[in-house]
């Protein structure tokens, strides 16, 4: 072999690597979506049961096709803020030659699909919450816009190595506790100001009632499939060696400061057991002790590929006991958050970037034109974050109410919304609803 | 119908149906379409049993 050859024979075999990684993180974060369905549908009441499903995976597949259209063109096109770049997007637009089938690019369909996915998990964040009253065409209508809008707004702005946030601040979210977590934490806490409590929820002195879903072993099943999903979800974190603005060789994160998969494996780990046993030592609840692998991981996401693991282990701990925390207080508040979005992602996220401000200084960014990590950079980027998940979400979802389509009524609650479904969760010795 | 953009696969790069024509216009369209549209029967079945359950 010729060193002509060979040096052909590497580009191949990087861009080929590169596809294949992406192809199957895409794969592995399907399980989170399938996690999310089984969770809230064990979360539900059985009468509540198929709807709670049917909506999960209608928000699926809504996600792909308005990502096609829109979204991934949001994230190329919007990292100044407001001010779309056209030319930057213009590669992003759904006739664009990229946009489909191209052997001169290997790339954009499986980057494509990744950030699709995390559409996917910040849409299926917010449907747990919503169980049991909300419409299908408002909590579909909801999902598009947080998934193919506000998420992929955010991450242009924070998950891009040309964001704003990223060149200006500093800021710094690997594993997206910002953009992924408090975005859509925030965006279902103000749908669920104007969406209201289920049905007997909460008494006329305020105080609330515990409403037990159907099956917490399959909720339990679906949380360690959405643990399992993880993996695809950091793993679709980093840039491959041979695709990143760091150039050919070591991995990169976002940003294009160096790592590894070891370091994301040390942390992903480290993060699930810290927030298990912290959430399980708080409340002896098997549902928080799985929540609580989630409040682990999202508590370092952001900092995950710099922590030492002893570091993740107690930082994620301290999210497993914040979270059910946190989850009383809404309830206090008056919000019934059925399976908790709120105070495991959005209240776990914010602990995620403010634990990197506090614990992350001194590292070097990858250009000496981008500041580097500070507290500062991290708190400003935290109330940005809960700003863009919390508007957009309160406001479309009080037109909605405004126009009487976001709650169903009382009386189909009662019933149990699977009447809307043209089919029966269980055999007809369990009923499926109350007609 | 013929759909294909290429003649050659000697160094073709968008492969997909219609690249480069008006059918890709015509698709996207149909593709806002066929997401819209559904809306509107789901909220019919939702007004429907809101109506049968009040």
């Amino acid at each position: 072999m010729t060193p002509a050859e060979l040096e052909a024979a590497l580009i191949w075999a990087n861009k080929i690597n590169l596809e294949v990684y992406y192809y199957w993180c895409t794969a592995i974060m399907i399980l989170i979506h399938a996690g999310f369905m089984m969770y809230e549908m064990g979360a539900s009441r059985v009468k509540h049961t198929l709807a709670a499903g049917t909506k999960n995976v209608l928000a699926f597949a809504y996600m792909i096709p308005t990502f096609w259209l829109f979204g991934w063109w949001i994230y190329l096109a919007m990292t100044n803020g407001f001010v779309p770049d056209f030319e930057a997007g213009a590669s992003a637009l759904p006739w664009s030659d990229s946009m489909g089938p191209n052997l001169e690019d290997n790339a954009t369909g499986v980057f494509w699909g990744a950030f699709t996915l995390f559409a996917c998990t910040t849409a299926s964040i917010m449907s747990g919450a919503v169980i049991e009253r909300i419409r299908m065409t408002a909590f579909i209508i909801l999902a598009v816009v947080l998934g193919s809008g506000v998420w992929i707004l955010s991450a242009s702005w924070g998950w891009h190595y040309a964001g704003w946030m990223v060149t200006e601040w500093g800021y710094h979210d690997f594993g997206a506790s910002g953009v992924v977590h408090i975005i859509s934490g925030f965006f279902a806490l103000g749908v669920l100001i104007n969406l209201g409590p289920r049905v007997g929820k909460f008494n006329a002195d305020g105080s609330a009632n515990v409403i037990r879903g159907h099956s917490l072993p399959m909720t339990m099943v679906g949380l360690m499939l959405i643990v399992v999903g993880f993996f695809g979800f950091l793993g679709g974190c980093l840039f491959y060696g041979g695709g990143g603005p760091a150039g050919v060789g070591q991995w990169t994160n976002i940003y294009g400061m160096p790592t590894t998969l070891s370091a994301i494996t040390f942390n992903t780990l480290m993060g699930i057991a810290g927030g298990m046993i912290g959430a399980y030592t708080k409340t002896r609840d098997p549902f928080w002790m799985m929540s609580g692998a989630l409040c682990g991981v999202i508590s370092v996401a952001a900092g995950m590929d710099l922590y030492y693991p002893g570091l993740a282990f107690v930082l994620a701990f301290a999210g497993g006991v914040i979270g059910p925390m946190a989850a009383k207080f809404v309830e206090k508040m008056g919000i019934d958050d059925a399976v908790g979005a709120v105070a495991v992602h959005g209240v776990c996220g914010i602990l995620g970037l403010l634990f990197a401000g506090l614990f992350l200084g001194g590292y070097p960014t990858f250009s000496d034109d981008i500041p580097a990590l500070t507290f500062m950079g991290q708190f400003k980027g935290m109330i940005v974050m809960v700003l863009l998940g919390f508007i957009p979400g309160y406001v479309l979802a009080w037109v909605f109410k405004k126009m009487g389509i976001l709650r169903a009524g009382d009386n189909v609650q009662e019933v149990g919304m699977d009447v809307e479904i043209a089919a029966l969760a269980y055999p007809e010795e369990i009923k499926s609803n109350s007609n | 119908m013929n759909s294909s953009p290429i003649e050659s696969w000697e160094g073709a790069g968008a492969i997909f149906s219609f690249a480069g024509g008006a059918g890709v216009t015509l698709f996207c369209v149909l593709t806002v379409v066929l997401c819209v549209v559904p809306l509107f029967y789901t909220m019919k079945t939702e007004n429907h049993h809101e109506n049968m359950n009040k």
